[in-house]
């Protein structure tokens, strides 16, 4: 069977894996296998990222999102926000643990100064303790909990975000982590639900997709089919560009060496096409809605 | 969820409508009938034409009244999702909300207003236009729309909207003049290029601001290049609290109209407009 593709409408977002794949977590899920020491895709400098900021206002962008691994063990990841907020709207995929005072403070500093918004998401996989660290890695709670807080004390509403395991839009999960978001004096809890995508590290916890979690033509012909992020966006790193973040390191997910070389088609081949299918808007910032079976 | 790409080009520009001088332009009427009245008794003062930039329908009491009431002071009306969804007898108001709890209000209202509107006046609401084009006295080229010029039900917030992306959206639309609403927060931007972009706000709720009124905007023609005014609107948010609770809809709309602070469909703002806001 041939892959359905999805058209490309244009850049709305642009990504950038600003930190390559380097973390100073080793999630048990990580989906591109981030994690210490890794130096498979080298981080971009600051003169980089301006060049794919101009690029960016040529086509007229409409928002630029920071990832990794982790995008504060870039050594200039505040400055790099601040050239970025004078000319767009920007988020930031955090796990969070790095974010202690002079930096937030600095990065509060930088969001003051734009009319756009500064989004910074950080990343829970559970309510208790427990459970975080058994996935994220011990101390990890404690430590993204304190980032969240001091965020918000600089005046932030950072967007935590949790990968279900469970079910998806789980109202009782989603009060447990505002519960726990509120009693850690952030008062206005933003909570999203992502769903974990069998791929790098979950591929060996959880087996992987089968053959039949493919998206068909006629998905493709359903309504909300334009929500797929790799209509609108694409991944900028050291090693080219990427079609999502989801297939940044998958063969088949590299779309050329350049910005203007990745704006076609792609061919939705992978089982985590399906998941981001089913699940719609999986990569935005406002909470995701599932698709009805 | 439409993503119809339209093509403007399509349209000969000799159809095009001329303003000039202030032209009033105001959104999301959300059954807000009261409201609509006060606009129509203070909206000529400030300016030679009116312009509806739709969502007719949604949280507030009695639906046919405001459609009754547009339709008899001949406002012309651009559709908005709402309009569509109800018009075309759809599920969903396609309000474009992805939190599940936003969606339940969402779906409530949506309920509420299908319920309530009439036969006549769903058709009336299918048959309006996505778009409606005008022409200033300089040659400007206006688009009057709901959303972004692309998408009936896209968001264009402040902060969310950087100038390169607006010159985007103006540049495949082929206009120089934008006026938008469906946020329900009023904004307006120039580009450094001299277009201009405004968002008008919403006249069936406040605005995130803990006010009472709601606000309109008025596009000024008649300067060097476009600019816009917003102007705020009081009407008797008493009543129409009254008329809420008398059609029980449900407290968390009713306390917005009491409060000028929204309770509900805040997941989808920006971190920016929602900062703003108390909750």
């Amino acid at each position: 069977m041939t892959a359905p593709d999805c058209p490309f409408r244009g850049l709305d977002s642009l990504w950038i894996q600003v930190a390559g794949l380097s973390c100073n977590l080793r999630c048990a899920h990580c989906f591109n296998a981030s994690g210490p020491g890794n130096r498979e895709m080298p981080a971009l400098s600051r003169i980089d990222v301006r060049s794919l900021l101009d690029e960016a206002e040529t086509v007229g962008v409409r928002d630029i999102v920071f990832t990794g691994g982790e995008p504060f063990l870039h050594p200039e990841m505040v400055e790099i926000a601040g050239d970025t907020l004078s000319r767009f709207p920007a988020t930031i995929l955090t796990n969070g643990t790095l974010l202690i005072g002079r930096i937030v403070e600095r990065l509060a500093a930088a969001a003051r100064d734009s009319i756009y918004s500064l989004e910074v998401r950080i990343s829970l996989d559970a309510p208790t303790e427990e459970d975080n660290d058994r996935i994220r890695g011990k101390g990890s709670f404690e430590r993204a909990l304190a980032g969240a807080a001091c965020l918000a004390e600089a005046g932030f509403l950072p967007i935590v975000t949790a990968v279900q395991f469970r079910g998806e839009s789980d109202p009782v999960a989603l009060e447990e982590v505002e519960i726990l978001l509120r009693s850690r004096g952030i008062r206005k809890p933003r909570v999203k639900f992502l769903p974990a995508f069998r791929m790098g590290r979950e591929a060996e916890r959880s087996g992987g997709y089968g053959e039949d979690d493919r998206v068909t033509t006629e998905m493709l012909e359903l309504p909300g089919a334009e929500q797929l992020l790799c209509s609108t966006a694409r991944v900028a790193t050291s090693r080219g560009v990427w079609v999502c973040p989801i297939l940044v390191n998958e063969r088949g997910g590299w779309m050329g060496g350049t910005l203007s070389e990745s704006f076609r088609p792609f061919p939705l081949a992978y089982g985590a096409c399906s998941t981001c299918f089913r699940h719609g808007a999986v990569c935005a910032n406002a909470a995701t809605a599932v698709r009805e079976e | 969820m439409d993503m119809d790409t339209r093509h403007p080009q399509d349209c000969p520009r000799s159809d095009h409508r001329e303003v000039s001088g202030r032209v009033a332009l105001f959104g999301g009427v959300y059954n807000n009938h009261i409201a609509l009245s006060a606009l129509l008794a203070d909206a000529p003062s400030q300016a030679s034409e009116i312009f509806c930039l739709g969502d007719v329908g949604a949280f507030g009491p009695h639906p046919d009244r405001s459609v009754e009431i547009l339709r008899e002071a001949g406002v012309p009306i651009v559709q908005g999702n709402y309009d569509r969804s109800v018009g075309l007898h759809r599920g969903d108001c396609a309000c474009g909300y992805t939190d599940p709890r936003d969606n339940h209000f969402a779906a409530l209202s949506y309920a509420y207003t299908f319920r309530n509107t009439s036969e006549r006046n769903k058709d009336f609401l299918a048959t309006l236009p996505e778009e409606i084009r005008l022409r200033g006295p300089k040659g400007e080229r206006i688009l009057l729309c709901h959303g972004s010029p692309r998408r009936q039900n896209e968001f264009l917030w402040e902060s969310l909207s950087p100038d390169p992306f607006l010159a985007r959206l103006l540049d495949d639309a082929q206009c120089d003049v934008l006026a938008v609403t469906h946020t329900g927060i009023p904004w307006k931007r120039r580009l450094p290029d001299g277009r201009f972009v405004v968002n008008a706000g919403a006249i069936g709720r406040p605005a995130n601001d803990g006010q009472t009124h709601v606000w309109y905007a008025v596009l000024d023609l008649s300067g060097e290049s476009p600019d816009a005014a917003f102007v705020p609107l009081r009407f008797d948010h008493e009543r129409l609290v009254e008329e809420m609770r008398a059609e029980r809809i449900v407290e968390p709309f009713v306390n917005t109209v009491e409060s000028g602070w929204w309770t509900t469909c805040l997941e989808i703002l920006p971190s920016r407009e929602r900062a703003r806001g108390m909750y």
